[in-house]
Order: C-alpha cells, then sequence, then structure tokens
C-alpha cells in the first residue's frame, strides 16, 4: 500500500510507434515520449485533435496496448511487469469508457446479460447477489431497470452511454479512462451525461482521465487538463489556467476554436495556420512550428523541453513569456 | 440569369416528408432565404434537419418523399419538376457540401478534373477550359499551388483540403445557393475556423445564399444571420440570430442553447434537458417538445400543450415561435 | 407455445426467398422422412414382367430397368443423398467455425499456420479427396462423410476467420477485454453468435453443392452401394435407358435440382436479410 500522497498513476516517458508495413522503417509516431501523473480522485483531462496520440496515449496507460518504451506504474505496481493473472485481476480497478456507446455493447446480447458478463468474469457472487448489484447501480446511473431486458438496438444513444456507465462501475475501479466519452451524443444528452459523470466520481472517488478534442467539455468536471499535439504533451495546468491563461499558442488555437461564438471567425482563424501535419513525418523542432504564428528559427531545430513555469503549470514552448501578446 | 431582388433565393411553403405515405419525419416546413443571406437549420439528432435540406434538391433517398407543400429556387419550383428541369436548377442555382468531404470526391477521378465537372456539364465548356477555371476555383479557396493540386487524387488531401475542393466544385456553376450540410463537423477542431472563414468571404465575395445545416451553435452564432430551430420533426422557432442568441423564447431554443455552450445551473451542474430526444417516428400528441418541456404551462394538467399542436406566434422580438406559453 | 410462435414471427419477417425455399425444403423433408409411408412398394423388390413401364396404376412414376418401383426408390435413395449432404455439412460448419474463430482471435503463427493449410486444402476439388480416400479405405457411408468433411471445413474456416477478424476491432470486444472477460468467454458469447447470420447463410448455400457432390461420386459409383440406391446413382443407373424412359433420369435428375435449389434460396434469403439489417444499422449510425 502507498501513501495518499503519492499519485494512483504515472506514466514515464512512454512510446509507442507504429510501423507501416512496406514501408522502408517509417512509423506512426502516435506517442513520443509522454510523461504524466493522475492523482487519487482527480481528474485530468486530455485534449488534442485526432491523430495526436491521445487515445492510443490513453489505451497505454491501462495496458491494453504495450508500448515500446517507458513504464506505467498504478497505485505503485509496475503494470508492465505483471503476469497474465494478475493483470486479469487488476482489470477490476482500471476501467475503459468509450465514445461510441452503441458500439460497445454487443448487438446480439441483451443489456442485463452485458452488464453480467465483468461480474461473471470476476466471480463477483451468486446470480441473485449480481442482480442486486447491478439493480444498485442502474439506480446509481439513473437508469429504469425495465430497460435492462432489452437490445442495444432498442434504446437511445443516451440511455446505452448510462449502461456502459454503469458497466464500468459495476467492479468498483479506481481509474476510468473516458474516451470521448459524450462526442457521438446530442447537445442535450452530452450535458446529461457530464453532469453524471462528474456526479458518479464525486461518489464513488474515483481518478478519472477524459479525453476531448472539445476544450468546452472537459470544463466542468477536470481539475487539471494536458494537452497534446502530435504524440507530445504541449501544455499541463490546472483547468482555470488552461481557459484563462493558456501560455502555448496551440492552447490559445484549441481554446478559440471551441469558443468561437465569442472569439469570431477571424480572431480564431489567425491563432493558428493551416492542417495538422502527418504523424509519420513530424515537423522537426517544435512538432507546432508550421502553424504557429510565434514561429522562428530556434522552434524550426530545437525541440522545446517541458517547462514548468508555475507550481502545476508545464508548458513546452521557447516562446511562452512571449504569448501573452 | 438575374433574378429580381424581391424573389427569395429559397422558399419553402408547408412541406411534408414521410417514409412512404404513413410516417411523418418532417411537418409543416416553412423557410425563406433571401439573397446574401446565412439562415442556419439547427437541431438535434431526429430533428428533420438533414431530410429537409436534401428535400430541397429532390434528393431525398426513397422511401422518403415529399407528401405536401412546395420548395422554390429563384422563383422556380423544384417540388414535381421535369428531371431536366430539375437538373438545371441544381446546375446553375444550387451547390451543396457535405459533412464527410473525403466520400463525397470520387478516388480515381484527379481533383481539377472533378471540379470541372459541372462547368463541362451545364456549361459545356471543352475539358481544358474546365481545367483552368477549375485551377482558379482552386486557388480563389485558398489550395497552395493550385495547379499542382488539380492534379492529385483525393486521398492525398487532407480533411480541410478536401472540404476547400468541395467548396470550390460547388462554387464552380457560379451558384445562387449554397447548402451547407454539417460542413465542418469531420473536420479538425482547429481546421473549422478557417472553412467557416472561407464560406464567409464567399459569401461576401458572390452574394452568396447560404443554408447552413449544424448542430453546433458556437458556429450558428459566427456564421447566421437567421437561426431555424428544428425538433422532432417540425420548426419550433425561428428568428435573427442575435436575439435567439441571447433571449431565445421557445423552451427548447433556450435549452439547447444552454446545454451547447455548457452553461451551469445552480449547483454546479450543466443545463441540460431531461429525457430522450423521440424517434423522429413517434408520434406525440400536441407539442412535441410537452413532455420534455420546463415549462409551467407544459407541466400543468390538461394543458393545450399535451393537446393540441401550437401554431406559429410572432413575438415582439420578430421571432416565430411554436408555443403555447408564447406572446405576441 | 411461446417458443412455435417465435419461430413462427421470425419466419415471417424473412425474405420472401427464405420463406419459398423453406415450404419447398420442408415438403422434401417431410416426403423423405415418411417414404414407409407413402411408398407403396418395396424400393429393391424386382419384378422383371414391369421393366421400364410408364407411370400408372399405383407405380406412380412406372419403373426401372429391373421393374423397382420408381417413386419408392426416389424417396428411398433420396434419404441417402440428403443425410450424407447434412451430415458432412453439419461437421464441416462445427469444426470450420470454431478453428476459424479461434484463428482469428488468437492470430500469430498458429493463424498463419492453419491458414496455409487451409490454402492448400482448398486447391484440392472434393471430388479428388474423396477418390483418394476411397481408394485407400474403400467406398461407403463413412467413407464419403469423411472425405467431404475433410475439405468442407476449409470455406467455414475462412469465412468465420473473417469475421472473427472484423469483430475484434469491435468496442464491444475491447470492452469485453478491459472488463477482464476470459478469451473462452469473448469467443462463445460475442464472436461465435455474432458470426451465426452470416455463416447459417453460407451454410445453406453449400447444402446444393454438397449435394451434387454426393450424386456425382455415387454416379461414379463410389457412393452408396448396390442393391441400396441415392439419386447420384439411380442416374448412372439410367443413363443406358434415357431414350426408352426418360422418366428414370428426369426423377432422379429433378429431385436433385429442387432440393440443392430449395435450400440455396433459403440461404439466399438469409443473406439478403442480414445484408439489409446492416445498412439499416450501418443507416442508423
Amino acid at each position: 500500500m502507498s501513501s495518499a500522497a503519492s499519485p494512483l498513476v504515472e506514466a514515464r516517458d512512454l512510446v509507442k510507434h507504429f510501423p507501416l508495413r512496406g514501408s522502408g522503417g517509417l512509423a506512426v509516431r502516435s506517442v513520443d515520449g509522454v510523461t504524466l501523473e493522475i492523482g487519487r480522485a482527480e481528474v485530468l483531462g486530455l485534449v488534442g485533435e485526432s491523430g495526436c496520440g491521445k487515445s492510443t496515449l490513453a489505451r497505454l496507460i491501462i495496458n491494453q496496448i504495450r508500448p515500446d518504451r517507458g513504464e506505467v506504474i498504478m497505485d505503485g505496481r509496475d503494470l508492465l511487469a505483471m503476469k497474465p493473472g494478475e493483470l486479469r485481476r487488476f482489470r477490476r480497478t482500471v476501467q475503459l469508457i468509450f465514445q461510441d456507446p452503441v458500439a460497445a455493447l454487443d448487438p446480439r446480447m441483451r443489456l442485463i446479460d452485458s452488464l453480467m458478463a465483468p461480474l461473471a468474469a470476476h466471480d463477483a457472487g451468486t446470480r441473485e447477489e449480481c442482480l442486486e448489484m447491478i439493480h444498485a447501480m442502474l439506480g446509481e446511473v439513473g437508469i429504469d431497470a425495465g430497460i435492462v431486458e432489452r437490445y442495444p438496438g432498442q434504446c437511445s444513444g443516451g440511455q446505452l452511454q448510462r449502461i456502459v456507465i454503469a458497466r464500468a462501475l459495476l467492479l468498483r475501479p479506481q481509474f476510468v479512462v473516458c474516451d470521448e466519452p459524450t462526442s457521438s451524443l446530442d447537445a442535450s444528452i452530452r450535458a446529461q451525461i457530464l453532469n453524471l459523470l462528474n456526479d458518479l466520481r464525486r461518489r464513488f472517488d474515483l481518478s478519472l482521465l477524459m479525453i476531448s478534442h472539445d476544450l468546452r467539455a472537459l470544463r466542468h468536471i477536470c481539475d487539471r487538463v494536458a494537452v497534446m499535439y502530435l504524440g507530445r504533451i504541449v501544455e499541463m495546468a490546472p483547468v482555470e489556467q488552461i481557459f484563462h491563461a493558456p501560455r502555448h499558442p496551440y492552447t490559445k488555437a484549441l481554446n478559440a476554436a471551441s469558443l468561437l461564438d465569442e472569439i469570431g471567425l477571424d480572431a480564431a482563424g489567425r491563432l493558428v495556420q493551416g492542417e495538422p501535419p502527418s504523424p509519420v513525418r513530424p515537423p522537426p523542432g517544435c512538432h507546432f512550428h508550421p502553424r504557429c504564428p510565434l514561429a522562428d528559427e530556434k522552434c524550426r531545430h530545437h525541440v522545446p523541453a517541458l517547462e514548468k513555469i508555475a507550481e502545476n503549470h508545464e508548458v513546452s514552448c521557447h516562446h511562452w513569456r512571449r504569448s501573452d501578446s | 440569369m438575374i433574378s429580381p431582388g424581391d424573389t427569395p433565393c429559397l422558399k419553402v411553403e408547408n412541406l411534408d416528408i414521410s417514409i412512404g405515405d404513413a410516417v411523418a419525419v418532417a411537418r409543416g416546413i416553412n423557410l425563406e432565404i433571401r439573397r446574401g443571406e446565412t439562415v442556419a437549420l439547427v437541431g438535434e439528432s431526429g430533428s428533420g434537419k438533414t431530410v429537409t435540406a436534401l428535400s430541397l434538391i429532390d434528393l431525398l433517398p426513397p422511401p422518403l418523399k415529399v407528401t405536401r407543400g412546395s420548395v422554390s429556387i429563384c422563383g422556380q419550383k423544384i417540388t414535381r419538376a421535369a428531371p431536366d428541369a430539375l437538373n438545371r436548377i441544381r446546375g446553375n442555382r444550387v451547390g451543396m457540401i457535405f459533412q464527410q468531404p473525403s466520400s463525397m470526391l470520387d478516388p480515381s477521378c484527379r481533383v481539377g478534373r472533378q471540379v470541372g465537372e459541372a462547368l463541362r456539364l451545364h456549361r459545356r465548356a471543352s475539358r481544358g477550359e474546365a481545367f483552368e477555371r477549375a485551377v482558379e476555383l482552386l486557388r480563389e479557396v485558398g489550395i497552395p499551388e493550385a495547379d499542382r493540386r488539380a492534379r492529385s487524387f483525393a486521398h492525398q488531401l487532407s480533411g480541410g483540403m478536401a472540404q476547400r475542393v468541395m467548396i470550390a466544385a460547388a462554387l464552380s456553376s457560379d451558384p445562387d445557393l449554397l447548402i451547407a450540410d454539417e460542413p465542418t463537423t469531420a473536420l479538425d477542431v482547429t481546421v473549422q475556423a478557417q472553412i467557416l472563414g472561407l464560406l464567409e468571404k464567399e459569401k461576401k465575395q458572390r452574394t452568396l445564399s447560404i443554408l447552413l445545416i449544424t448542430h453546433d451553435l458556437s458556429i450558428v452564432s459566427a456564421m447566421a444571420d437567421r437561426v431555424v430551430v428544428m425538433y422532432a420533426g417540425g420548426i419550433v422557432e425561428e428568428g435573427p440570430v442575435a436575439t435567439i442568441m441571447r433571449a431565445p423564447q421557445h423552451p427548447y431554443t433556450k435549452a439547447l442553447i444552454d446545454c451547447s455552450l455548457m452553461r451551469t445551473a445552480g449547483g454546479g451542474d450543466l443545463e441540460s434537458i431531461p429525457g430522450t430526444i423521440p424517434p423522429p417516428t413517434r408520434s406525440i400528441p400536441g407539442c412535441r417538445f410537452h413532455p420534455r418541456c420546463p415549462h409551467a404551462l407544459a407541466r400543468r394538467q390538461e394543458s393545450a400543450c399535451a393537446r393540441e399542436e401550437p401554431a406559429a406566434t410572432r413575438t415582439a422580438a420578430g421571432h416565430l415561435v411554436h408555443c403555447w406559453a408564447a406572446e405576441p | 407455445m411461446t417458443f412455435l410462435t417465435r419461430i413462427v414471427r421470425w419466419t415471417m419477417r424473412q425474405h420472401w426467398t427464405f420463406i419459398a425455399g423453406l415450404l419447398c425444403g420442408t415438403t422434401v423433408a417431410l416426403l423423405l422422412i415418411a417414404a414407409p409411408v407413402i411408398s407403396l412398394h418395396d424400393p429393391v423388390a424386382q419384378n422383371l414382367s414391369m421393366r421400364l413401364q410408364g407411370p400408372g396404376g399405383d407405380h406412380w412414376l412406372g419403373n426401372d430397368q429391373l421393374g423397382r418401383d420408381l417413386w419408392a426408390r426416389l424417396l428411398y435413395g433420396g434419404r441417402f443423398s440428403v443425410v450424407v449432404a447434412a451430415l458432412t455439412l453439419v461437421l464441416s460448419v462445427t469444426i470450420g467455425t470454431v478453428i476459424g474463430a479461434w484463428c482469428g482471435r488468437v492470430g500469430g503463427a498458429i493463424d498463419e499456420f492453419v491458414m496455409r493449410v487451409v490454402d492448400v486444402l482448398i486447391s484440392f476439388p472434393e471430388i479428388i479427396v474423396a477418390l483418394f480416400l476411397i481408394a485407400i479405405i474403400g467406398p461407403g457411408f463413412g467413407t464419403l462423410v469423411l472425405a467431404l468433411t475433410l475439405v468442407g471445413w476449409t470455406p467455414f474456416a475462412r469465412l468465420a476467420r473473417g469475421i472473427a477478424l472484423d469483430i475484434s476491432s469491435r468496442d464491444y470486444i475491447a470492452a469485453a477485454e478491459v472488463l477482464g472477460c476470459t478469451r473462452t468467454f469473448i469467443l462463445l458469447r460475442h464472436v461465435i453468435p455474432n458470426a451465426l447470420r452470416p455463416i447459417s447463410a453460407m451454410t445453406f448455400l453449400r447444402f446444393g453443392h454438397k449435394l451434387i457432390t454426393v450424386g456425382a461420386l455415387s454416379y461414379l459409383g463410389l457412393g452408396v452401394q448396390p442393391p441400396d440406391s441415392d439419386w447420384g446413382a439411380m442416374l448412372a443407373d439410367a443413363r443406358q435407358f434415357a431414350v426408352r424412359q426418360p422418366l428414370l433420369v428426369f426423377a432422379p435428375g429433378i429431385a436433385i435440382m429442387v432440393t440443392a435449389l430449395s435450400v440455396t434460396l433459403m440461404g439466399q434469403g438469409l443473406e439478403i436479410d442480414a445484408d439489409r439489417s446492416r445498412r439499416l444499422r450501418a443507416g442508423q449510425s
């Protein structure tokens, strides 16, 4: 047992490259040296555009895929050194909530069977005990118990996402990764689910890693936010800092993109040029320099280190001091 | 070819769209777009915004069909028009861009040829002329090295570039009306503003009318002049963008704006709408929104909301509101 | 009763080709099962005075070259053909699905090896393998089933593997893994149930093919041995008398065709329906 002060999850220098077949050694550099910590009962947001490696990073952290390099420590134990049996028991403590609840449930299984499967897999008790646990959990996520006799095709997206959340929480995990849990839902349902996650996280003392491409969705639930660009973390800070005093030009661009209504198209368009480059051949130096309004000669050649500029605030930019302008 | 100033670019009257002859998925749609105006059609899934857009150029996939009402573009009637007349209107008056640009481009055909295709078909341009014009268009929509890019294939383009190509293709026939169905939903968030900015620029240069279909209200307030809000197959509110965003009068519009912009309610929770979105095929008596409506009138027993569909009321702010609680 | 009504309801929802095939196929099956009741004569009893007689009296389809009742021989012969075809098919489907789905899930060297074996087996026509086996262990019911199964499982293995690979990339499999479900559970509860529909469509489609192969082998004299008979052997025997009594050729030929066609129709109906529901699902999302 480790002390309460130490972080629950520690990822150190994680690297994962996916080789491209028949390309002569080229690889998709999905995650390129990421170090982060998630505290107990803390919610860390991970934000970035498609292809920046945020989903890969999440799957590395829960050990669904193995990294090329680096280590993941959870609750003081090295995940990568675990044996298969140990790993399966460990699965109880770490869960994943998916982007598309329709895809995350087997269309040919009744919801009750999908809910029962993890309990059966971990020998959580007799059938009656399991049913009782499921009914209690359905109450927690605000679902009418009658619905579980149905198949996924007979329910709405919002209902299914509640079922997926209930299924993940049934095993009483300490740490839950939410991979864009609301991006496939309509606005009115999205708010319900975000409220639910926020509520559950307090009641179950959960640590969450919330992945999103929309900063606005993270604002109400996260304690800290990490911003990812082409496999690297470019800024990490408490949520209010990210919104009110972002230092990295990319964070500013993301911020503007999620607040188009307040900032306006012209201003948002000026903060960033072009499109994200391919993670197969990322630009040298700072990955963001071809799109950055502040880029100069230094940015083209030297990779900026992730620099600690204040308590809890790290940024990887040569010009973070200049970026107030 | 110039239409008189007072003819609206698009006029939709009392449009009903049904599955076969039975179930209505959109009812009583009235819509008007003036020249040079951007109108946003806003709604969640199942609101009927996409079928409405498709019906405007007679592209409804069967068994969906228009069962009542009419659509005219620049004074020319689309509904029940002869196929070649329809083609002429589509080719000369309307351009359309879609959510997934990469799937709308033919992967085996060079980009320049696709952009010039409409010119070859509708303007009888020669192959060389069409290609030249295509390069010009690609340059206009901000594609760097347009003459080289025109010779590449769709899969060699990034998402943002592909959407620019789609816009160039839609503009090639010099249309009066551009229908944009979720034009930036599939793109990266930092590319969104660039594409929307491009649409805005083209609109000003060409006095285009734009029908923007989207679920994202932050885009609406950055782009649109007027907003039409749909819920479960019907229009609930219509009005100028500034007053709709600031002072919505239909309870659904208000709730949708609150949860789209993630405003917080009391107690730190986000504003949300209780319940689920009804599928478009479900029949609901009275106002379609009343089972989820927070307004006191809808909560009262025996109120009109549960019995009768509300008629449109023109309010003081100039909104057209379909709600029993709306005051003129 | 509820089970029966559920089956009836499910059937009524299928494509019309499935229902047509089902009606036709059930009729054939009932006739074959009821053979002892509805045939008035012994299929092997010879009556040389009735040689090559046309239909008439209580010999509904007439008599063959040895004066045996053609109707009775058709019914009893069909039993053999259909049973061999059905049995090999059941074995092929079971073996193929399990091996294929398992390969698709584990991947790696095992998968690579098994799939190369499948490639080799698939390149031999079933008839050649059957001829080879019959040459070694002699003709008969067992040999026939063994020979046809030996090659017959391979297309099912390929299909099941493809489906397993496709299903493996779905989120609900990732979810099951994260939730700590065992490999066997995932294979039995997620992969195979989702593979069942396309596999059953293919099973129906292959049945006709099997029936014709069994017929061909018997036609070559390598299937059922006299005095028993099946449709293929009946065709072979009738060859010389085709001109004098065409019905001797037409009856078993049509029987093979009708049976094969009805089952194929069922398969096609299932496939159309699977396709339709897939498109419906895709349209929703």
